[in-house]
């Protein structure tokens, strides 16, 4: 389809284009060689021509249905932890700019964002709070992710690709940790790396790969410096814009089979179709697309209710993408990301703690140092990667908890629960030695 | 239509948000205490530039950039808050606007605030800066214990200041701490913890308590619970937190001249030669810095010529203490032996073989272009390493002013308590005056402006020199003279660096001999023309006399030379 763009206005008879007429119309002439569409489309195809047509709108097809726009289908979890990771990019560049990555000055620069750098406390406790959000979003899409059976055929691959990105995630949180460079970022990094240790033959030496020493020092500091804000992040965009396409490719969200009635426009109002498939009988000639080995095409089946993505979709991203900002701006405003004295290799507080993510780690590595530091969680891991795999059963897509999928769910949650409550032991009743204590 | 009310209501409500934001970031307190502190001292203006000049300025966070201390690099901030603890007018203030009291020597600009307060140097909010924060390991310490910073460079035997930190010594004795605690140099106790470094280590509190209630700190502990007067508990704790293992100013080159291995290693004190000068001299590679012959450092005056501008008497103690004759020098010390400075001294006072050019273009080139510059603008290659810096013939209206007398006697005589030498060995009187006037004709383009009808100059100073009198003149000088001349009248007031000439170091007893009580008079009367002191004509004649006092009491000097003597 050609792009419909304004006409020019033609020159009178005779006329040369001079350079008067090239001035006066310049500006509009420039606005269409950058908006290569008309300022407001003014009926269906323009709609969906402007989605087309637009570099950052075309991530969406021109229509998407109803149904993926509602609330409790997705949550809008996947959105709001890309949002939040862009948020992450525009405060992470700005920090960059007053941050050294030594520990002479790490600390100082701190404190200079603290007081002396205009919207520097803001920026930083924008930033500290968006990357623990992420961490939480992430963790929450992947369970609607599973619980609505989204990660089954044919989105196998994309499961994978997120369960990556997770990890990727958890380790960008955990090489920001150290940054700060103070007591808290130090002997977090020191237990959490410790952990690494507990890997059998590559341990040591992974420990050793990660710090470039046998001490969390400068040498740490500069590799988790790059890795934060230069590999991890390059990986990250990729995988996520990899994640977004698949999602197309894959056939939109995850939905039923059968659609729900409120979610179709049916075809005859009055007829129900008799059947949705192409019937095959043996000793009979088809057509090709009978014998295509693919799925077959619906036909005579109800047709979606489906809307145009611009506005309906886009305008409830740009809605989320702002309620994500006003959140974490008042997040940040409310509560300061904590900063304790400056790092100390002498003077490990007691308990050190891991960040609070790792801590059902550190918890299990109090049972356990290797299986509960490598062991389990290399099972869960894994587990995590085949699980699209080994649940084969069609069925259940879609639907959140869905009875054919009990079995799965309640695995599922349960190893999230364990995990959860781990955490949460470990961040908030282990005091002193590793001593159960009651917060209260 | 239900998306755009919820982007309107969402955008408008970050909108807010973020005013908000910006609202408290421009919002802090020490905004407020600036303009308060401006308010102030707009009231207290003595004149009308001064209040110019305040008006003018804006509110800006001040930090004092501390590079003194070793590694222990240091920002300090306070004194964003802390605008008056210079500024002699707020003695009776409220804090945080409150002048601090006078500590001899130590200037905000060397020392800073947290290397004796603690707290947070960087931090701007109070609850930070304070170090309330309990993450902060060393909170701002409150009156007694501050003595426990004095001893991070003034360490055993204890400074008459600090009482406190004196008895907490004999008190960690008396009190048997010594039985079961090490302390580096004190004690070798092996049954309690190394006390050594107690002090970087754990807060007053965590201290107090540990001598009141060992178990409090530590369940298993076999100390005992110490009960003890206040008054020894709170001299115990500033002891101990004066434990920080090494004192700040333990360089390793001084802490090597402390040892009685380098002590033995000297040779005693010999009758030296002047071989043994130039070997030394050139050991110590003073070419380094110095100009000799040939080599030439670039960044300290010549010493070809030695001999000739200066003795082996002056060269001595200039070694053993740069300070000595020129108070503000940059030359560091560097700790030798008599021996060798005598040596050094002695080789230095034989270069006597210079033989100085005739033409005085040529004077200029070879024995004043060093420091005054080739152009005469006060900027040679030494000029940077000197204070108070060369004099810059380019300044038409002083040398205008300046009777030509003083111009010859300057380089006759030379200016003592300055780099300044003496080339009277060099030059006759007459090729002096020569060369005086080739510089007046060459750098000021300009014949000699008649000068004004002389002033009418007292012939003695009428008001005697009495403690009194100098106490009137320092509450007179505290007034008028310390933006420039700075607190301590040492030439570094907050206005200095923005000067050129410097103002004067006031307390440089050398300078300060060689002027008379009139010359003083009449430089505070009339100003000097080009330069930044102004006339103080509308003064009372008697608070000009308080003040000549005054200088003369901080520079022992004239008058008080007698009198003050310590």
């Amino acid at each position: 389809m050609s792009v419909d763009r304004v006409p020019e206005k033609p020159l009178p008879e005779g006329d040369k284009p001079g350079l008067i007429s090239s001035l006066k119309q310049m500006p509009t002439r420039i606005y269409h060689s950058i908006f290569r569409y008309r300022p407001v489309p003014q009926n269906e195809l323009e709609q969906a021509q402007a989605v087309a047509d637009n570099f950052f709108f075309h991530i969406h097809s021109a229509k998407v249905r109803e149904r993926s726009l509602k609330l409790k289908t997705t949550f809008g979890l996947g959105m709001l932890t890309l949002n939040v990771f862009l948020i992450l990019c525009a405060t992470g560049v700005l920090l960059m700019f007053y941050y050294v990555p030594s520990p002479d000055e790490a600390y100082e620069r701190m404190q200079d964002l603290n007081g002396a750098v205009f919207f520097g406390r803001f920026l930083r406790n924008v930033h500290r709070w968006a990357a623990e959000a992420m961490v939480v979003l992430a963790v929450l899409h992947m369970m609607r992710v599973f619980l609505t059976g989204a990660h089954k055929s044919p989105r196998e691959w994309n499961w994978v690709l997120g369960v990556v990105l997770l990890l990727l995630t958890l380790f960008m949180s955990f090489t920001g940790y150290l940054l700060p460079w103070d007591q808290l970022a130090y002997w977090a990094v020191t237990v959490g790396t410790a952990i690494a240790k507990y890997a059998p033959l590559i341990g040591e030496d992974l420990r050793y790969v990660l710090l470039g020493a046998d001490e969390v020092g400068g040498e740490a500091l500069i590799r988790f410096y790059v890795l934060h804000v230069a590999v991890l992040p390059a990986i990250m965009f990729a995988l996520i814009g990899w994640h977004f396409w698949r999602i197309r490719k894959d056939g939109g969200l995850a939905r039923p089979t059968t659609p729900q009635k409120n979610e179709v426009t049916p075809v005859t109002p009055d007829e129900q179709p008799e059947y949705d498939r192409f019937p095959k009988t043996e000793g009979k000639t088809y057509g090709l697309m009978a014998v295509i080995p693919i799925r077959t095409p619906q036909t005579g089946a109800d047709v979606e209710k489906q809307v145009h993505s611009w506005p309906s979709a886009l305008g409830r991203e740009l809605v989320l993408f702002v309620i994500t900002l006003l959140a974490l701006s008042l997040a940040a405003i409310v509560w300061d990301a904590p900063l304790e004295g400056p790092a100390d290799p002498s003077h490990p507080p007691n308990p050190a703690k891991a960040p609070w993510y790792f801590l059902g780690l550190q918890e299990m590595v109090a049972y356990d140092a290797f299986w509960g530091g490598i062991g389990i969680p290399t099972i869960f891991v894994l587990l995590a990667f085949v699980a699209p795999y080994l649940e084969r059963r069609k069925g259940g897509e879609g639907v959140w908890f869905h009875p054919s999928r009990s079995a799965a769910n309640w695995t599922f949650l349960s190893i999230m629960l364990l995990l959860t409550v781990l955490t949460i032991i470990g961040t908030f009743f282990r005091g002193e030695n590793w001593d159960f204590v009651v917060p209260w | 239509m239900k998306i755009r009310i919820a982007l309107f209501v969402s955008s408008l409500a970050l909108t807010l948000v973020v005013a908000g934001v910006i609202l408290t970031a421009t919002n802090e307190d020490w905004r407020e205490h600036q303009s308060a502190y401006y308010d102030a001292a707009l009231g207290q203006a003595s004149s009308d530039t001064v209040k110019a000049a305040i008006r003018e300025s804006g509110l800006e966070i001040k930090q004092d950039m501390l590079t003194g201390f070793g590694a222990d690099r240091r920002a300090d901030r306070c004194r964003t808050c802390h605008m008056a603890v210079d500024d002699p007018n707020f003695v009776d203030g409220t804090e945080p606007l409150r002048t601090h009291p006078d500590v001899k020597g130590h200037s905000f600009n060397e020392f800073g605030c947290t290397i004796c307060h603690e707290g947070q140097g960087r931090a701007l909010d109070k609850y930070h800066a304070h170090g309330e924060d309990k993450h902060w390991p060393e909170p701002i310490l409150a009156a007694p214990y501050i003595e426990a910073s004095c001893a991070r460079c003034h360490p055993d035997p204890y400074l008459d200041e600090t009482p406190h930190l004196r008895r907490g010594r004999q008190l960690f004795e008396k009190y048997a701490c010594v039985g079961c605690h090490k302390m580096q140099g004190i004690s070798r106790g092996t049954l309690g913890p190394d006390l050594s470094d107690i002090g970087k280590r754990y807060r007053i509190k965590y201290l107090r308590e540990s001598i009141e209630d060992p178990a409090a700190n530590m369940a298993m502990t076999i100390m005992p619970a110490y009960r003890m007067p206040e008054q020894d508990l709170v001299d115990l704790v500033v002891f101990l937190k004066s434990r920080r293992g090494k004192t700040i100013f333990e360089d390793p080159i001084t802490l090597r001249t402390k040892t009685r291995k380098w002590k033995k290693q000297q040779p005693e004190p010999h009758e030296v030669t002047v071989e043994d000068g130039k070997k030394s001299f050139e050991d110590r590679a003073c070419v380094a810095c110095h100009k000799m012959g040939m080599k030439d450092g670039g960044l300290g005056p010549d010493l070809t010529f030695a001999g000739l501008i200066r003795d082996a008497d002056y060269m001595e103690a200039h070694l053993a203490d740069p300070r000595s004759h020129t108070p503000d020098s940059n030359m560091p010390n560097f700790w030798m032996h008599e021996t060798e400075r005598k040596a050094i001294a002695k080789y230095l006072a034989s270069l006597t073989d210079y033989r100085a050019p005739l033409k005085p273009e040529e004077q200029y080139m070879e024995l004043c272009a060093r420091c005054h510059g080739e152009r005469g603008d006060g900027n040679g290659p030494a000029a940077a390493n000197l204070v108070p810096r060369p004099r810059e013939f380019t300044n038409a209206k002083f040398f205008n002013w300046l009777p030509d007398e003083r111009g010859w006697a300057a380089i006759h005589e030379g200016v003592p308590g300055t780099a300044m030498p003496a080339f009277r060995q060099m030059l006759s009187e007459a090729q002096s005056k020569a060369l005086f006037d080739w510089i007046r004709e060459e750098f000021l383009k300009a014949k000699r402006t008649e000068r004004r009808k002389p002033r009418k100059l007292p012939t003695e100073n009428p008001v005697a020199w009495t403690p009194e009198s100098m106490e009137r003149g320092r509450i007179i000088y505290q007034k008028r003279c310390y933006g420039c001349h700075g607190r301590f009248a040492d030439g570094r007031g907050p206005n200095a660096s923005e000067m050129l000439p410097r103002p004067r170091n006031l307390k440089n007893t050398a300078y300060m001999n060689n002027v008379s009580d009139i010359r003083l008079w009449e430089s505070i009367t009339h100003g000097i023309v080009g330069t930044g002191m102004p006339p103080w004509e509308y003064l009372p004649d008697s608070q000009r006399w308080d003040l000549v006092n005054f200088v003369r009491g901080i520079s022992k000097t004239g008058a008080a030379a007698k009198g003050s003597d310590r």
